[in-house]
């Protein structure tokens, strides 16, 4: 590459020589960036404090359910609730569903938001820049932990949610919405698809908090940004006289993996869904994009 | 402004068309840099900069007189409005991925994750470096740790630091790997003279390895002590540039006179050899020399009777020179 | 990398504004493609059309799955039960907006799903047996049919009189009977095509009818109709000086082939509710569509109609056996009586509908899936096509009951005490009656030389009940509702 090139004077004494033994060990150079990047992420105190919080929910919500359900539910209550007591896989999407609606935005609200702006806030970013990290490089290494992160807490909750309801309920064949039921392992796989439809979910509002980073250096102007934009899109997503806008809104299709349980499956939901994510995702990034590798770094 | 100008000694600084050629043999140069804020304010104007390989160059100038948006553009990390630069002979900003793996840098105090230990943050900026060899990332990190001291502290949180460990920590980054120029914002910035000291080793240390080092710094204390080459920035220009003895210039200052009987002296000094600004305190007189020989002088004090007990011609000090450029004071050490 | 630090700022935010202008061109032409785009079709005269669409409803349309979308904004208040996929719409009124699937192989194979966020009704009929399916609350009702029931399934002799002009439709010339249709539509109502849509991505004509009065609150109905199959494919319901529809019905997906089997059969999942309900087995006469001039369309015999079995469920006999699984038939006939059937019969529980004059002669409350039986006289039809009004005659037990809810702020109104007519239903149920509550506090104070009494409008629908209890609706101005209250209510 570069260095052996243009630094007459060699990288380090004796450098050369183990750069030729590298060989086996060899670490791309994004990967450790990423790798560095993953670690920051996820040993940070706070991070690990939100994650233990998205574990303890499910725990605390399963033991509240189990004190409160006996029999078939009346059909209140959050959706899925209703078939929690006869099937304890559904108190993975029960709580899904109610989780959705604020902690699992909030906690990648909290990582997204705080990916540059914290950077610059702790006064890392000049020095990253200064090494220089290079700034397309690094905002892909900061979206690729954020895809990680929102991968993590979905599966985190799903997981333990799943795993408190065979704890305290029963298990056996899954009731579908339709009325008919599939087996254990199926419905296990669908509950499985829907945790990754929620993470691809969270990446898509990832970015926008990783563009409302790039805009500020106060990561908490940049967390409170990207949970206004959710609650705003929520809100607007109740409201009927908007109804033409409601495909367009970030929240509108958060929920819409419902079809996965429908027999025949309907993946129109999904579909739709996804391709809203997607659409979000390139926006925001490429918004993220323009306004990270043309600011000045003044922090 | 203009004026200070014609004040400047040594090699003019506004010399745009010099900066290529000085260029071929300059760690850092620039050419017309500029930046003007958003906000309308003129940060830099027009500085051409020529920092010769293998200088200390001090970078002398009062707080907001645009020392570290200077630097910051240097590093890319903020855009210039008008001018070119160039880093280590290669044209910025094209050849920036090229050149700062070779330029170490500390810009405007310490910025690590206070939540990380001091290894753990050194590890990160390493893992950002592209260039860097990975296999001997971590004895790397020790030897930069061991030369800043802080190898006992190397595992304990950032957070925990004193303020001088911290700015030490921020110069080993720059050590992490050989650097050809090691860039330093006001490295001494906040630090007890115990600290101050052991920063001011470290950067002699670098220089000795032959590393161009480029310091910024308000303190002239520290540029007299540590540089070959200044350059002083005032609201944004720059106002002089060369070396300290260029800074100092030739002697051509005051006398003063020491005697018995200061009116007597005053009177010959005004009146027959016609020096102006002369002035009286206690038993001695001062008087700027202009073109007259301080030899002249004695000699017709002694004529007309003067009992001349001293008579010096001290060298304007750098700090004259300095608060003559710049029109401010300075921060005491 | 090199390249991209040379970019321009401007060149940068180029790329976002880029995805953005891209991401709204692809919207912006899925939209188009699925909007109405107009296609070329062969002319035909309206005669020819229903010419077709006579012959068409006369052969079974077999085996097909579709999405059947229905909305309406009536103008009514926002009701408390309300279900979450239905808002206030504009100006804090309800708006109704459903969505069902069916699959149908023939006539005693059918499914039809409502789907809800998160949760589904099913109403499967899988030869004799019928079985609805609700997910919120988790319960399976079996559905005991009557014994003839085996010969046509739930076909048209089963379906209500307003289809019986299609019946024998194969018998006789299509365009004969078109004409016939033309020549009693004449005098009331201005039928014109109007330009080709696309509805469910299949080409369609556009069938308009106006009606001549300017006494009736319908402006215009517009009726999509396959260019190929000729079946009606959307029913359009425009109020007068409106340029959207009050009501819409209509295929959002179409597909012909067979569907699986498995969508048809059915048990009861483990840890559901099971219940059992029997039909009475004489088919009880509907509230038919001529009421308001479209049934003699003929267009529900084996179209629209003939796919969905809950038209026969529409016609009310479900009020007295068990008001928790009357729900998906009492919905229909309320406020909409030319809407396709499909949409109509829905196995819900999100119903929108809050007052059915039921040919029984109930009159009948509904909330989510109560109802509640108020009155119980027999209506009649007074006045014809477009300002056909149904009425009740007068009631003490009705206007006492009303002005009960008037006055009352809380607590609720037993059935006893709301009507003493009430025997006719063998199992009454608490009440929803806040839903009634809210809907009367919509109705306004009028009095005029008929007689007094309140009367609510919405977009489509005038009701009237006077001072003495009597009930009128229709589709038409309060003045239509006043001219015929003098008889009832007298």
């Amino acid at each position: 590459m570069w260095t052996s090139a243009a630094s007459p004077t060699g990288p380090d004494s004796g450098e050369l020589a183990e750069r030729q033994s590298r060989g086996a060990k060899h670490v791309p150079p994004w990967f450790r960036l990423f790798r560095s990047e993953l670690r920051l992420v996820f040993c940070r105190p706070r991070n690990l404090a939100l994650l233990g919080v998205l574990a303890f929910i499910p725990v605390a919500l399963g033991v509240l359910f189990k004190l409160s359900l006996s029999g078939p539910g009346g059909g209140g209550g959050p959706a899925f609730l209703n078939q929690v007591a006869g099937n304890g896989v559904f108190l993975g999407l029960a709580v899904l569903v109610l989780m959705l609606s604020l902690f699992l935005p909030l906690a990648v609200c909290v990582v997204a938001g705080d990916a540059i702006a914290g950077e610059a806030s702790h006064g890392t970013l000049r020095g990253l820049l200064a090494v220089p990290a290079g700034r397309t490089r690094l905002l892909a290494v900061k979206l690729a932990s954020i895809v990680l992160f929102a991968l993590a807490s979905c599966l985190l909750v799903v997981g333990v949610a799943v795993l408190m309801g065979v704890v305290l309920f029963p298990v056996g064949r899954v009731t579908l919405l339709s009325g008919t039921t599939v087996p254990l392992s199926v419905g296990l796989l669908r509950v499985l698809f829907v945790a990754l439809y929620a993470a691809a979910a969270m990446v898509a509002l990832g970015s926008i908090g990783l563009a409302a980073s790039t805009l500020t250096v106060h990561p908490v102007g940049a967390i409170a940004a990207a949970l206004v934009i959710v609650l705003a899109s929520e809100i607007a997503d109740a409201v009927p006289q908007l109804s033409a806008a409601h495909p367009f809104l970030p929240t509108h299709f958060w929920l819409s993996f419902d079809g996965l349980f429908r027999a025949p499956v309907d993946w129109s939901g999904v579909q739709h869904g996804l391709l809203s994510f997607a659409a979000y995702l390139l926006i925001f990034g490429a918004v993220a994009w323009a306004r990270f590798t043309s600011a000045d770094v003044a922090s | 402004m203009t004026s200070r100008d014609e004040v400047v000694f040594g090699r003019p600084a506004r010399a745009a068309e010099d900066a290529p050629r000085a260029a071929a043999n300059c760690a850092l140069s620039s050419a017309g840099l500029s930046k003007r804020f958003r906000s309308g304010q003129l940060a830099v104007d027009s500085v051409d900069l020529a920092v010769p390989t293998g200088s200390v160059y001090g970078f002398l100038g009062p707080n907001g007189s645009g020392k570290t948006t200077t630097i910051r553009m240097l590093l890319g990390l903020i855009q210039p409005t008008a001018g070119s630069y160039e880093v280590l002979g290669l044209p910025m900003p094209d050849g920036l991925p090229y050149a700062l793996p070779r330029v170490g840098s500390l810009v405007e105090g310490p910025g690590f994750h206070p939540y990380l230990s001091g290894r753990a943050n050194l590890a990160r900026q390493d893992a950002a470096d592209r260039t860097a060899n990975p296999a001997t990332a971590s004895a790397r990190i020790d030897a930069a740790l061991g030369r800043v001291g802080l190898l006992a502290a190397a595992d304990k949180r950032y957070g925990a630091y004193s303020l001088g460990m911290k700015q030490r920590l921020a110069i080993a980054t720059s050590l992490l790997r050989r650097r050809e120029l090691v860039i330093l914002d006001e490295p001494t910035n906040g630090l007890d003279p115990q600290g101050t000291r052991e920063v001011r080793g470290l950067i002699r240390q670098i220089a000795a390895d032959g590393t161009t080092v480029f310091l910024s710094s308000h303190l002239l204390a520290e540029v007299e002590q540590i540089c070959t080459h200044v350059g002083v920035m005032r609201t944004g220009r720059l106002v002089f540039q060369g070396t300290l003895e260029e800074l100092r210039g030739p002697g051509a200052g005051r006398v003063v006179v020491r005697t018995p009987r200061p009116e007597l002296a005053a009177e010959i000094l005004g009146g027959e050899l016609q020096l102006a600004d002369v002035r009286v305190s206690g038993l001695e007189v001062s008087a700027e020399l202009g073109s007259i020989l301080p030899e002249t002088v004695c000699e017709r004090l002694v004529k007309a009777g003067v009992p001349v007990a001293g008579l010096e011609t001290p060298r304007r000090s750098l700090e004259e020179e300095f608060v003559q450029l710049t029109g401010e004071g300075f921060d005491v050490d | 990398m090199t390249r991209m630090r040379r970019l321009s700022t401007r060149a940068r935010w180029a790329v976002p504004a880029g995805i953005v202008a891209a991401a709204g061109l692809v919207a912006a032409a899925s939209a188009v493609a699925s909007a109405d785009l107009a296609p070329a079709l062969p002319a035909r005269s309206v005669a020819q059309l229903l010419a077709k669409v006579a012959l068409a409803a006369a052969k079974p349309i077999g085996p097909v799955t579709a999405t059947v979308q229905e909305s309406s904004s009536l103008g009514l208040p926002a009701l408390p039960s309300a279900n979450p996929s239905q808002g206030t719409g504009p100006l804090g009124l309800a708006q109704n907006n459903e969505t069902v699937n069916v699959w149908y192989l023939g006539q005693t194979h059918i499914r039809i799903a409502e789907q809800t966020q998160m949760g589904e009704s099913d109403l499967r009929l899988d030869g004799r047996a019928l079985w609805l399916w609700n997910s919120k609350t988790q319960t399976a009702t079996r559905v005991i049919l009557p014994s003839h029931f085996d010969r046509n399934g739930l076909g048209p002799d089963y379906l209500s009189p307003g289809h019986s002009v299609s019946s024998g439709a194969a018998a006789i010339d299509p365009l004969a009977l078109a004409a016939q249709l033309l020549a009693a539509l004449g005098p009331s109502t201005r039928v014109s095509l109007e330009r080709n849509v696309t509805v469910a991505g299949r080409p369609a004509y556009q069938l308009s009818l106006v009606p001549k009065t300017s006494r009736s609150l319908i402006g215009q109905v517009l009726i999509a109709i396959d260019a190929r199959r000729f079946i009606p494919l959307r029913v359009e319901i425009f109020a007068r000086g409106s340029s959207s529809p009050a009501y819409e019905a209509g295929f959002t997906a179409l597909t012909f082939g067979r569907p699986s089997a498995s969508n048809f059969s059915f048990t009861p999942p483990p840890g559901a509710r099971v219940k059992t309900v029997t039909v009475p087995t004489k088919p009880p006469s509907g509230l038919g569509l001529g009421s308001l001039g479209l049934g003699s369309l003929g267009v529900g015999g084996n179209g629209l109609g003939g796919l969905v079995p809950g038209g026969f469920l529409n016609s009310g006999g479900f009020g007295s056996p068990n008001p928790d699984s009357a729900a998906p038939g009492l919905r229909a006939p309320s406020i909409s009586t030319n809407k396709p059937r499909a949409s109509a019969s829905t196995p819900g529980n999100g119903g929108q509908t809050v007052v059915v004059v039921a040919t029984t002669g109930q009159v009948v409350a509904i909330g989510k899936d109560q109802p509640t039986v108020i009155g119980k006289d027999q209506p009649t039809v007074i006045g014809k096509s477009w300002l056909s009004v149904i009425a009740t005659p007068p009631n003490p037990s009705v206007a006492a009951a009303v002005q009960q809810l008037l006055t009352r702020t809380t607590g609720s109104v037993t059935p006893g005490s709301a009507g003493s007519a009430a025997p006719g239903t063998s199992n009454p149920v608490g009440p929803d009656l806040a839903v009634l509550r809210e809907l009367l506090k919509a109705t306004t104070s009028v009095h005029g030389a008929w007689g007094s009494g309140r009367l609510l409008r919405t977009t489509l629908v005038s009701v009237l009940i006077t001072s003495n209890g009597a009930i009128l609706a229709g589709a038409v101005t309060p003045a239509v509702l006043y001219a015929d209250a003098v008889g009832p209510a007298k």
